[in-house]
């Protein structure tokens, strides 16, 4: 089985389609890692790191100590965190903390 | 619910710990004893190796700051603004010139004059604080003193490590700032109301239940001394650098967080006649106490009585 060799207009035809083709190829393999890491973005949670989260925003408290991992739900807000009322209590029992002025 | 209680002392005052697995009573205090030692590191403005020491004696630079001290930092900036600066924390300089220049136990309880003059702190805004680099520089002059907050915040973070190590329910209070968190005993917390929070535990005592969160106290009746003739006490009011003078005598509050209660109740001690219509606007439950000893109930606080 013979082969005919390629007129020059014929190879340099060649070459630019095969460069369309690979440019068109990494265009939609830059799109797709662009779809994947939107997707990922949106469904998997982060987490910044430990020094971070206590300092992240000044007007956050949500923080974390450096040895002991604690850390606080004194979340922030640009209002005190409210809760619901304290409830009164009977006066017979006895109570498992006090509060008042140190 | 049998219910398992340590006491102690930290941060220079009483200390107790409530957990409702017994079982895991011991774990819980090794947590709440890891915070605490962290804070104190940090933030104790009577102990010369203290970081926040360091940081008082280093004005005019930037400074790095651990995770723990810029939490602490953070949260008396973000009590400032919240308060729109009733409590804020350059009043360093302020409370040393009343005469509390060191820990409370060592301060004398009389003295002779000391030189007081109405001014205003430096205030908060002065604080240049990067919460992304971690750093802070205090212009000359200025002293931070976290001790508005940084109970309050320790009593929440060790609440905090109590419930991971001991699970259950768990209480904290440190010198009457109270966090609460997990599941509470039946029927809720109860948190005896007074204005000392050193008082005993008393059947008959006015209190509330309450199943998560934050109480806490502020008080004009105790760390007080006299200088001079004067009575003064620990509540600097911004303003003027003085102790605060209004006609509240001790607050107490309800919050998401001891912080939060804390923050409320020692601005309602500065804000004086203002503080009820600003704790109600708020929506934190508050009980005010006058310098007569009259009670005001705001934003739901109970009355005192039986159960309901």
């Amino acid at each position: 089985m013979g082969m005919t060799p390629p007129t020059p207009n014929a190879r340099d035809g060649a070459l630019r389609r095969l460069r369309g083709l690979t440019i068109g190829v990494a265009g939609t393999a830059l799109g797709a890692v662009a779809v994947f890491a939107a997707v990922a973005a949106a469904t998997i949670p982060g987490h910044a790191s430990t020094a971070a989260q206590a300092t992240a925003d000044s007007s956050s408290t949500t923080t974390t100590t450096s040895s002991s991992s604690t850390s606080s739900s004194t979340d922030s807000g640009s209002d005190l965190q409210t809760t619901t009322a304290p409830q009164a209590s009977s006066p017979s029992g006895v109570s498992h903390a006090a509060t008042g002025g140190s | 619910m049998a219910v398992e209680a340590v006491d102690g002392r930290a941060l220079g005052c009483a200390a107790r710990l409530v957990v409702t697995d017994p079982r895991a009573v011991r774990l819980a205090e090794i947590a709440v004893a890891g915070v605490l030692r962290e804070i104190d590191d940090a933030c104790s403005r009577f102990r010369p190796d203290s970081e926040l020491s360091r940081l008082n004696a280093s004005p005019e630079r930037d400074v790095a700051l651990s995770p723990t001290l810029a939490a602490a930092l953070g949260v008396a900036l973000r009590a400032a603004r919240l308060s729109d600066g009733a409590v804020d924390p350059t009043v360093g300089s302020a409370v040393i010139a009343a005469g509390y220049d060191r820990d409370f136990a060592l301060v004398a309880p009389d003295g002779g004059a000391v030189p007081l003059a109405a001014r205003p702190v430096p205030g908060w805004r002065t604080i240049a604080f990067d919460p992304g680099r971690r750093t802070v520089r205090l212009p000359a002059g200025v002293r931070v003193d976290l001790g508005a907050t940084a109970k309050a915040l320790a009593a929440d973070l060790a609440a905090d490590a109590a419930l991971r190590a001991a699970g259950g329910g768990v209480l904290v209070s440190l010198g009457g700032d109270v966090a609460m968190r997990g599941e509470a005993p039946a029927g809720g917390w109860r948190v005896q109301v007074g204005e000392d929070s050193t008082a005993p535990l008393a059947a008959g005592a006015e209190a509330v239940r309450a199943a998560a969160g934050g109480v806490a106290t502020s008080s004009t009746t105790v760390r007080r001394w006299r200088r001079g003739g004067a009575t003064l006490h620990h509540l600097i009011d911004p303003r003027t650098g003085l102790p605060a003078g209004g006609p509240w005598r001790t607050v107490t509050t309800a919050a998401a967080t001891c912080v939060d209660a804390n923050v409320a109740a020692t601005a309602a001690i500065v804000m004086g006649a203002a503080a009820p219509a600003w704790l109600a606007a708020a929506g934190v439950p508050a009980r005010l106490v006058d310098r007569a000893g009259r009670v005001v109930r705001v934003a739901g606080w109970p009355e005192a009585g039986a159960d309901r």
